[in-house]
């Protein structure tokens, strides 16, 4: 217990340290973009501290103990989502110009209206992915410290509030490079450990346990539900709020590019790790231990308690490396697209504004925290309503020559609208297919919206 | 087989911890940066509420 406190005390004050060090934003532009200045390597630890959530590292490791590889294979849909947008859709974005967030973009393809519409959705869902990570982090303290529920979520939401409401994405990003180094040292290390003094059966004991939970794990899930676990994987995160802000906060378009590239072989290698660990525990866990527990009992039973206490740390910096980026992004989302459309035009009074959202979407979300089912559930929702919500409008929007704002209206329309409806229906049952059905609604009423918009052009004409 | 899969696995760890080590070089020298623009204009200094 002493030495859990000296190391999470020893966390919270270099966090400190390197937040101070990242100075306050003192104009707009430094909070919301960074000036639009930031370098290679911090642009992808930054993605990569951001979607190394609990659920690819906790969630993936619970996976590889029960279906081995198989969530590798899934997991595989993430990185490819990622290269493609560093390859096709990240440079297009950074090359638009007075552009703070993805509804900027969305307004700039579509008008006003839009970029409202995208800000609202953009925000909301912000807010729903800050709520699961504050849970999960409750959790985690919780487990470290034996606190009451609701003071981990605040302390949580104190802490990573603090910084990114003075210190904007400048403090996030700096801030997420500490996080990621912590995590992509100490992790592969327990493997590596863990394979050197823990496992027995050498190399041929690891490939008969790794194909022994492959088999089981392609036995037991239906063919449907992994076709759902990809779309999500492939779609569900795709260009996310913080995503789009680190595209448009790169130095330049190379930066902006070669970041999601490196990021998304970065998940493999990630995957690979934790899905490893999880295999490794087959040898050692009980076999009915739950999921998000393997990896915390793998390290108790074989490490010393100064690696448990180091996990847990690197567990707690997991979260609140993601909910940083969430909330920076939720409130430049929010005083970009929707408050700077009325009132807050000049920098300053944006500067103000942004602040402020900080705190109202960090205080929001932990006041949503105690309704959040489990991380995989809260993760899922907000994977099924951004998807079919926004991405077939920003898509189309960038890759066709001139986009019209009914079809833009109609398909985030349409897209979020359904996705909720099917959550409502599904919402307890982790049923991963409402993504596709929505996503091909939203699809229809984007084709619906270009066709109606140009008979009414060509009306106007005549 | 066998061999291959494990040393696909360590090789997949061992790049994973020379990211980490490449961040830390990058945030040192971002935060060097950071610091001598600070000495060439103060206004960019942090100020007693930061962080």
């Amino acid at each position: 217990m002493v030495l859990s406190t000296v190391l999470v005390v020893g966390y919270v004050a270099v966090l400190v340290v390197v937040a101070v060090r990242a100075r306050t934003a003192r104009e707009y532009v430094d909070f919301s973009i960074a000036r639009r200045a930031l370098p290679l390597a911090l642009i992808f630890a930054s993605l990569c501290a951001t979607y190394v959530g609990p659920g690819f590292s906790i969630g993936f490791v619970g996976r590889g103990f029960k279906s081995g590889f198989l969530f590798l294979l899934i997991g595989a849909a993430y990185s490819i989502q990622n290269i493609l947008v560093g390859l096709l859709i990240a440079p297009k974005l950074r090359e638009l110009k007075d552009c703070y967030t993805l509804g900027d973009a969305v307004g700039q393809k579509y008008g006003s209206r839009c970029q409202i519409l995208a800000g609202i959705i953009s925000v909301l869902l912000c807010t729903l992915f800050s709520a699961v990570m504050i849970s999960a982090g409750g959790v985690v303290l919780n487990d470290i410290f034996g606190l009451p529920r609701w003071l981990s979520v605040a302390v949580v939401a104190l802490v990573t509030t603090s910084y990114t409401t003075f210190g904007g994405l400048r403090a996030s990003v700096i801030t997420d490079a500490y996080h990621f180094t912590l995590f992509a040292l100490l992790l592969p290390v327990i493997l590596l450990c863990e394979l050197l003094f823990d496992f027995e059966g050498g190399a041929a004991g690891f490939y008969q346990e790794a194909m022994a939970a492959t088999a089981w794990g392609f036995q037991t899930t239906p063919p449907l539900e992994i076709v759902g676990f990809v779309t999500a994987f492939l779609l569900g995160e795709t260009l996310i709020p913080p995503y789009a802000n680190l595209a448009l906060a790169s130095r330049t378009t190379v930066v902006s590019r070669n970041g999601f590239i490196l990021s998304g072989l970065f998940s493999a290698l990630w995957f690979t790790v934790m899905i490893a660990l999880g295999i490794v525990a087959r040898t050692v866990v009980p076999a009915d231990t739950g999921e998000d527990y393997v990896l915390l009992t793998l390290v108790k039973m074989t490490m010393p308690h100064a690696a448990y206490a180091l996990l847990l740390v690197s567990l707690v910096s997991i979260v609140v490396s993601s909910l940083d980026s969430l909330l920076n992004a939720g409130a430049v989302v929010f005083t970009q697209d929707i408050l700077r459309r009325f009132t807050a035009r000049q920098d300053s009074a944006a500067l103000i504004a942004g602040r402020y959202s900080t705190v109202a979407i960090a205080a929001l979300a932990a006041g949503m925290a105690a309704f959040v089912p489990s991380v995989i559930k809260g993760l899922m929702v907000c994977y099924n309503i951004w998807a079919p919500a926004i991405l077939p409008a920003l898509i189309l929007g960038l890759w066709t020559r001139k986009p019209r704002p009914l079809a833009g209206i109609l398909s985030m329309t349409v897209g979020t609208v359904v996705a909720i409806l099917l959550q409502l229906e599904t919402l307890f049952k982790t049923d991963v297919g409402a993504i596709l059905p929505a996503l091909i609604c939203s699809l229809a009423a984007y084709a619906v919206g270009h066709y109606v918009h140009g008979l009414f052009e060509r009306g106007r004409k005549r | 087989m066998s061999i291959v899969l494990l040393a696909t696995v360590i090789v997949a760890a061992g790049l994973v911890v020379l990211s980490g080590l490449w961040v830390a070089v990058a945030l040192f020298v971002a935060v060097r940066r950071l610091d001598s623009r600070v000495s060439a204009n103060p206004a960019d200094a942090p100020n007693d509420n930061a962080g």
